[in-house]
This record gives structure tokens, C-alpha cells and sequence, in this order.
């Protein structure tokens, strides 16, 4: 189980070589990776749609092949989003405060973003800051030991505020995403059209 | 006239729904649909989140050294899940009242009351002779197993599924105790017997056993 990183790159290479299946394999994402790098030069369209639409086909194929798979990883995926909103564990929480909080500063440094983008990003910050330091006083105070997380889960103050915090976060992540999604398709699209 | 020119242009120009808005408001409605189709799903994976994290955090609880079963109730209804017998040690089913319910080893953080249909300490397993000793709560919640054991009359059947094998018990004996802590079992001591305790209905003082034999 704990091999070195030498002793893992030999068990992967001795894979390559143990099956027809898995040289043609080899061969197949060696030749992806090879017209990948040669069309950067050659620059043919028709070259990258190809590659896009074989790793998807090969990517779809394997959701049919095993849809309880992809079921499996997607049902992983949310669990781990609501482990994470629902039962944080502390030093998370310390890590989401520290991101805030260079939110802030380059909310309050940056050019680029817009007016209502850092209005957004201040209130935002300030109420986790502001979660954050309620949940060090009443850590504190209840003299909770924030490394066993039974402590933790059990006070409804401090888990409430754990959680809103989260959740706060997930709301200004997807938010952002839209923002960053909003900048994208307008310097794609609008500005082409004002060219004209 | 300029001005009034000017400012009907600006307003033009505001009200005009250029391609990203078009797009942006597209993608905001997939997610927003993805959400609303994936409602229910998310729910079920937060129950299941929930009650992986209970059993997780029930580390200290492995055993119950007294027996008391309660009526409990959180007025909720649950969808029946597709359960995986093969993890239990054995499972208990009474077709009468439609009872389908596994149980794990004495020693196992899942024998928990809160959770499950617990093996009592001191129990037999029913290839050993001796008495068997299942309980759970009673009421309507999730974890009220035995809540419809007051159904049951003498002469009625349950099984153990234990060791790929299936024993068949008839019910012999009910009776009810005063929830103190402990409970005085009458059974025949010649037979192999499957007892079951739970809290007795309409009553919160007292519990109820049921004494059934091997036949």
C-alpha cells in the first residue's frame, strides 16, 4: 500500500505492457496527445473538433458501459458538497475565512471588478467574517474542543453558524460562476456585435 | 430637442437584450431546472448523509446494558430503501405485520437502539440453544421497528435468517414490565426461544415483552 513514487510509476508501466488492451490504449492517448501537440502549429479545425468528439465519445461510452458508475461519482460528488456544508470540520471553516479575506483585500485592490462585483463580494465577506469571529467567541466561551468534531456538531449555536457560513459561500460561488459566465459570453458575443 | 434626442437613444440602448443576456439567462434556467429535477434526490442523499454521520458519531454507544425501548415519533415518513442483508449478522422477519429488519453483532457500533434492532448483551444465537433477545423502539418513527408488535397474537410466526439458515418461532407468551432498567424474561429454559422487547403501546411506563419458540 505505501509504495514509493519509483515502485508506482514501475506497477503503472508493467500494467502498459501486461495486455493487448492496454498497449492499444496507450497507443490511443499517445496519438490524442500527439495531434494534440502538432495541431497547435498546424492550427486545422477539423483536427480539434476529431479530437474533442473521440474523448467524449470514449467518456460517454464508458457512462453506458457502467451508468451505475457514473451514478456511483456523481452521488459522491453532492454527498461531498453536503458532507461539507452540514458537517464541516474546523479547520475547513478556518481555511473559508482566510479565502474571505483575500476576497476582500482583492475586491478592494482590483480594477477589473465592477462596482456592484465588490459590493457583492464585501457584504458577503463581512457576514463571514463577522460568523467567523461569533464562532471563535462561543468556541471560546463553551470552552469547545474544535478538534473533536462531536463537540462541535452538538452545539446548535455553533454548528448553525458553521453552516449558514457554507452555505453563504456555496451561494457566492455559484454567484461569481454566473458573474464569470455574464463576462465571458459578453466579450464573446456583445462586443463583436458593437464592432459592427 | 438635442437632449431629449440623447436621452431617448440612452434609453434605446438600456432596453436592447443583447446574445449574453440571452445566454446567461438560459444557463441560469438549466441550473435552476437541474435543481428542481434533482429535488428529490438530494433529499435522499441528505438522509443518507445524516444517518452515516448518527451512526459515525455513535462510537461510544457500541452496547445497550439496559433495555428501554421507547414510543417515538417524529411524524415523518419514510420511503423504504433497498436494504443489503448480507451486511447484518442475521434478520428478523415477521410477515404478519410486514417486519423485514437486520441486526448486527453485539460488539458492532450499529447495534445501537437509535438505529437498529438491537442484539441485547447476553443473547444466543439460535443454532446455540438458549434464548435470542432483539428490541427496538416503538411510536412512528423511522427507528420504531417493533412498533406494530402489539399486533401480534399467540400462535402468530416469526423468523431468524442467521448463518444462511432460516428458524421458524411461533409466539408463545406476552407480557408487559415496568420500565425500570430491567426486565424478568419468562421462558421455558428446556426450549430455544426468540425474545422481543419493546416499549408497550399507550403506555410509557411500562414494556413489553414477546416470548416465542423454536419450532
Amino acid at each position: 500500500m505505501n509504495l514509493s513514487i519509483v515502485e508506482k510509476i514501475t506497477e503503472i508501466f508493467k500494467y502498459i505492457g501486461s495486455s493487448f488492451l492496454s498497449v492499444s490504449l496507450f497507443i490511443l492517448c499517445l496519438l490524442l496527445f500527439l495531434i494534440s501537440v502538432i495541431n497547435i502549429s498546424k492550427k486545422n479545425k477539423y483536427a480539434n473538433y476529431i479530437i474533442i468528439v473521440i474523448y467524449l465519445a470514449i467518456f460517454i461510452s464508458i457512462i453506458i458501459a457502467s451508468p451505475s458508475y457514473f451514478v456511483y461519482s456523481i452521488d459522491w460528488l453532492l454527498k461531498s458538497i453536503m458532507k461539507y456544508i452540514y458537517f464541516p470540520s474546523t479547520g475547513a471553516y478556518y481555511m473559508i475565512n482566510l479565502f474571505s479575506i483575500i476576497i476582500i483585500i482583492y475586491s478592494l485592490r482590483s480594477k477589473k471588478i465592477s462596482k456592484a462585483k465588490k459590493v457583492f463580494n464585501f457584504v458577503i465577506c463581512n457576514i463571514l467574517f463577522y460568523l467567523f469571529l461569533a464562532f471563535v467567541v462561543l468556541v471560546t466561551y463553551n470552552k469547545l474542543d474544535i478538534r473533536i468534531l462531536d463537540s462541535l456538531y452538538k452545539n446548535n449555536q455553533v454548528l448553525s453558524i458553521v453552516q449558514v457560513s457554507n452555505l453563504l459561500l456555496l451561494l457566492w460561488i455559484i454567484i461569481t460562476l454566473f458573474y464569470k459566465l455574464f463576462i465571458f459570453l459578453k466579450n464573446k458575443y456583445d462586443k463583436k456585435n458593437e464592432n459592427y | 430637442m438635442q437632449m431629449l434626442n440623447q436621452k431617448l437613444q440612452k434609453n434605446k440602448k438600456k432596453l436592447i437584450i443583447r446574445k449574453s443576456h440571452i445566454l446567461l439567462f438560459g444557463s441560469f434556467l438549466v441550473f435552476i431546472g437541474a435543481v428542481v429535477l434533482s429535488y428529490n434526490h438530494l433529499l435522499k442523499l441528505k438522509d443518507e448523509l445524516f444517518s452515516d454521520m448518527l451512526i459515525s458519531m455513535s462510537d461510544d454507544k457500541k452496547t445497550i446494558d439496559v433495555p428501554i425501548a421507547n414510543n417515538v415519533s417524529d411524524n415523518t415518513v419514510y420511503e423504504e430503501k433497498n436494504i443489503n442483508y448480507g451486511k447484518y449478522l442475521g434478520v428478523l422477519t415477521i410477515p404478519k405485520i410486514g417486519l423485514k429488519r437486520g441486526f448486527y453483532n453485539i460488539n458492532s457500533r450499529y447495534n445501537n437502539i437509535e438505529y437498529n434492532v438491537t442484539l441485547v448483551l447476553g443473547s444466543t444465537m439460535p443454532d446455540q440453544g438458549g434464548n435470542l433477545i432483539l428490541m427496538a423502539h416503538s411510536g412512528d418513527a423511522y427507528i420504531s421497528y417493533f412498533a406494530y408488535l402489539y399486533r401480534l397474537k399467540i400462535g402468530d410466526l416469526a423468523y431468524i435468517t442467521y448463518n444462511g439458515k432460516d428458524y421458524k418461532y411461533r409466539l408463545v407468551n406476552t407480557y408487559d414490565v415496568p420500565k425500570n432498567g430491567k426486565v424478568a424474561i419468562n421462558r421455558n429454559y428446556d426450549k430455544t426461544t426468540l425474545t422481543l422487547i419493546t416499549c408497550t403501546k399507550d403506555d410509557s411506563t411500562k414494556q413489553s415483552i414477546y416470548i416465542l419458540e423454536l419450532v
